[in-house]
């Protein structure tokens, strides 16, 4: 199997297609503005320490792990992806200024109460080749005719 | 690292309360700064957006707090743990504007690895300012 562009909808890819890649520098900017976002100034960050080389954020890693980064993600109109779960493993700590690849890969679908679910497997390396993350990302859709709402409120 | 090499199972930790403001959600999630059209918009980013697809108004990112609940275990195991840490969530319910986000863990078992040490084992969840969980699972982290 290979990357498909779908036409409408990323719940047309089958098991075994693969989204897009992402491919993207962790600027020390980037990795500041996800500092801010968390609340985590921890100096491992944002200098040089016992640690090596500024660490990227890992709330970067999960967040451009999710399927929604990929180029070639698309839902109809109204509709948006949402994240139900996931199995992650941690391999390696990217570093401030490097190029990360993000992969995605449809491993399973699935119906659960009445709504479509995709598990795809999400790997992101290092310019070397070294593996960062890789995780199975569970998501379903929440659409206006039937909307996942939780119980914020 | 805080975590004791003597932790026990059933020992808990709790890591900072954090505060989803609009600006913390438009920098987690509308996409880098330097961008054109930043904010992206979307579900976590825009009201009006949120609201076309049915939900109540714009909320977290499953990500943004799971990503503090990866950074506590950070704080918890030092920078070893993005080499070895493991961790497997499910997300139940939404985080919205302006509540506030709070990791926990528990200490469930300690068993050793295959691979040398100790891997530590818990229970995870994250809780809202209103008391609800809005994500649980489950976490290791290995000790030498």
């Amino acid at each position: 199997m290979a990357i498909k562009i779908v036409e409408n909808s990323a719940l047309d890819l089958d098991v075994g297609d693969e989204q897009e890649p992402l491919v993207f520098i962790v600027t020390p900017e980037l990795n500041q503005q996800y500092l801010f976002a968390v609340e985590d100034f921890h100096e491992r960050y944002w200098q040089r320490g016992e640690w090596g080389a500024p660490i990227v954020h890992p709330s970067i890693l999960m967040n451009m792990s999710n399927r929604t980064r990929s180029p070639s993600f698309k839902l109809p109109k109204g509709w948006s992806s949402i994240h139900a779960r996931d199995e992650t493993e941690f391999h390696s700590a990217a570093r401030v200024g490097e190029t990360l690849t993000v992969r995605w890969k449809v491993v399973d679908r699935y119906e659960r109460r009445e709504r479509p679910y995709q598990a795809l497997e999400v790997r992101i390396t290092r310019p070397d080749g070294q593996l960062a993350l890789r995780r199975v990302a569970h998501s379903t859709v929440s659409r206006p005719d039937k909307a996942v709402t939780g119980k914020a409120s | 690292m805080i975590i004791e090499r003597s932790v026990a199972p059933g020992a808990e930790f709790q890591g900072k309360e954090k505060h989803i403001t609009a600006a913390r959600l438009l920098t987690f999630s509308g996409g880098p700064i330097t961008e054109g059209g930043w904010p992206r918009k979307n579900i976590h980013t825009d009201t009006d957006f949120a609201k076309s697809t049915g939900l109540p108004s714009r909320c977290a990112s499953g990500t943004q707090f799971q990503g503090q609940m990866v950074e506590f275990f950070v704080d918890l195991f030092g920078e070893d743990w993005f080499a070895s840490g493991t961790m497997n969530v499910k997300f139940v319910d939404l985080v919205l504007e302006d509540q506030t986000v709070t990791a926990h863990a528990k200490v469930t078992n300690r068993v050793v690895d295959p691979k040398g040490g100790t891997r530590i084992e818990f229970d995870i969840w994250s809780e809202r300012n209103d008391g609800r969980k809005v994500m649980t699972g489950t976490a290791t982290g290995l000790l030498d």
